[in-house]
């Protein structure tokens, strides 16, 4: 069942098109990492699925329902837009308060358990404007999720987090998804972290969605490349190519493959140039980082 | 009915520690006290007792130090301050969830828009009539304790009908105020179109239309052009109000659930 769909989801603002013909589909438990640049569209997407702003074109379903047909859709969702903020002049405890009153929800338990869950005990009497941008993050997670929601729809939500403060919030996520049922779209602009923690990525550039790719697939299409100094490179290319092993000069004095087969077994070429006399003064695997593939993508 | 209820606690529990609250009874309570000291100084010597503005305006409105010259400053103090204060409050009230960057958490809740919009209009019905009722009391007070003369139950009903009257006018004439709060999208642009039509009001009631411009109504209406001015009060004056203020709620909620919301 997919509990997000969006059809060719467009949104202008002027003649800028912020959202250009989307379409995404997430599916129950899943964790959906939704990356992209600084106004890539993220903000945008994620404000038009929680009906804050009306698409030019498209359509919108959650939970196989448009969310324009009733408010009650809204008792499955939470969420976290851009940086929370709470109420100044509250505290943690209150500030749960207001927003457990506005869903009409009925067990005061689930204030204390999620201001527990989102260790946030020690900060519950203190007031909003006085927490750290860390624990303002937290809180407004725990207005996102103090309704137990069965989708849940976040911004950049390690923004302002600690390293500790990330890994506790990434298990914290996989915990809901694995246990409680949880389906979750987050956005982000940093796919090491996204990586983490996706089961799905959706790359956003200018607008349109320019790839989705399962994190588990995302090994295999990262670039590896064997890099090899010699003291003779244009030798060293030609005896290859006579293996019909290809290398290609680069700008630095280093020839480089991008041959699986070779890459894997790096000490073939050693062993041919030994015996061909090339002296090998450097043999290194190289892998793409993250950051370089997401722009190879979006430069695409 | 009951998430209507649930709304309106949540706006309770919102301002609950809001020191905004106490400044604008602050504020309002200045009407009665210069309106006191006013008194005072006319007491033993009338007008002579006043000098400058004071004596010019008090010999244009024939004020006396009694119940009748003060309460009348009562209801004109609300006729043109309230037009300030409720002004600020409704300008607080709507345009807070902006500026304090609430406002997108509450557009996707299982309770409606509306619903949300009609119970801070609640609260700032609740809280005008709380500071029109608080400076009625303090007045009494200090009318009392100045010893003013010629207060009867006939004189009484007679100012606190236009008293309340007033108040209500201008109560009704702010939804226009939550609509520049929500479509500005914080409280500094609501709190210039109020500087405006104070402004205005002015202007215009000098120019003699003020019976035609909605804010410049309960001014006149509580007499503090004189009773000519307030006999140019027509029923149109009050239709152009109520249509005003009609205005100003149904844009209000129509933006709210309509427009698109980007901060």
């Amino acid at each position: 069942m997919n509990i997000i769909q969006t059809e060719n989801l467009t949104k202008k603002f002027g003649d800028f098109k912020a959202v250009d013909n989307v379409s995404i589909n997430v599916r129950i438990g899943e964790i959906y990492g939704f990356l992209g640049l600084n106004g890539a569209g993220k903000t945008t997407t994620i404000r038009l699925l929680l009906g804050m702003i009306k698409p030019n074109a498209g359509s919108i379903s959650l939970f196989g329902q448009s969310t324009k047909q009733a408010a009650k859709i809204w008792n499955d969702v939470g969420y976290l837009v851009e940086t929370p903020y709470s109420y100044p002049d509250l505290t943690v405890k209150e500030n749960l308060e207001v927003f457990h009153r506005l869903r009409g929800l009925k067990d005061k338990k689930l204030i204390d358990n999620v201001i527990d869950k989102l260790q946030l005990s020690q900060y519950k009497d203190k007031k909003a404007k006085y927490l750290s941008l860390g624990n303002c993050q937290r809180l407004g997670l725990a207005k996102a999720l103090i309704h137990k929601p069965k989708l849940l729809i976040l911004d950049e939500p390690i923004n302002g987090l600690d390293p500790a403060g990330i890994v506790e919030i990434r298990e914290f996520l996989k915990d809901l998804v694995h246990n409680h049922n949880t389906t979750i779209f987050l956005s982000s602009h940093i796919l090491s972290e996204i990586s983490k923690v996706a089961t799905r990525i959706g790359i956003v550039h200018e607008g349109k969605l320019v790839k989705e790719i399962n994190t588990n697939e995302l090994e295999l299409q990262i670039i590896k490349k064997l890099c090899v100094k010699t003291s003779d490179n244009r030798k060293a290319i030609d005896l290859l190519a006579d293996k019909k092993i290809i290398f290609n000069a680069t700008g630095n004095d280093i020839i480089e493959t991008t041959n699986i087969g070779v890459i894997q077994q790096p000490e073939i070429i050693s062993e041919i140039l030994a015996n061909s006399r090339i002296p090998l003064k450097m043999l290194n695997v190289v892998e793409e980082d993250l950051e370089t593939y997401f722009l190879r993508i979006i430069n695409q | 009915m009951k998430q209507q209820i649930q709304a309106f606690i949540a706006e309770i529990q919102k301002n609950k520690h809001s020191k905004i609250i106490w400044i604008t009874f602050i504020a309002f309570s200045l009407a009665p006290i210069f309106g006191g000291v006013f008194m005072f100084l006319m007491k033993d010597d009338g007008l002579e007792g006043l000098s400058g503005a004071f004596k010019a305006k008090a010999t244009l409105m024939s004020f006396e130090a009694n119940w009748d010259s003060y309460l009348g400053l009562l209801s004109q103090a609300v006729g043109v301050g309230g037009v300030l204060i409720f002004g600020f409050v409704a300008s607080w009230l709507f345009g807070r969830e902006y500026s304090d960057g609430t406002a997108k958490d509450l557009l996707s809740l299982p309770i409606s828009r509306t619903k949300i919009l009609n119970a801070k209009f609640i609260y700032y019905l609740i809280w005008c009539f709380a500071l029109v009722i608080s400076n009625l009391l303090l007045g009494l007070i200090i009318g009392f304790s100045l010893g003013l003369k010629g207060l009867d139950n006939e004189l009484f009903i007679k100012h606190l009908t236009i008293y309340l009257i007033t108040t209500v006018m201008i109560v009704l004439l702010n939804t226009p105020i939550a609509f520049f709060a929500i479509s500005g999208k914080g409280y500094l642009a609501p709190l210039g179109i109020v500087a405006i039509a104070l402004v205005l009001a002015q202007i215009i009631g000098a120019l003699g239309f003020g019976n035609y411009f909605p804010w410049a109504v309960p001014g006149i209406y509580a007499g503090s052009g004189g009773a000519d001015l307030k006999s140019q009060l027509s029923i149109l004056s009050y239709i152009l109000l109520i249509i005003t203020s009609m205005i100003g709620y149904f844009s209000t909620i129509f933006w709210w659930k309509y427009s698109d919301q980007v901060k």
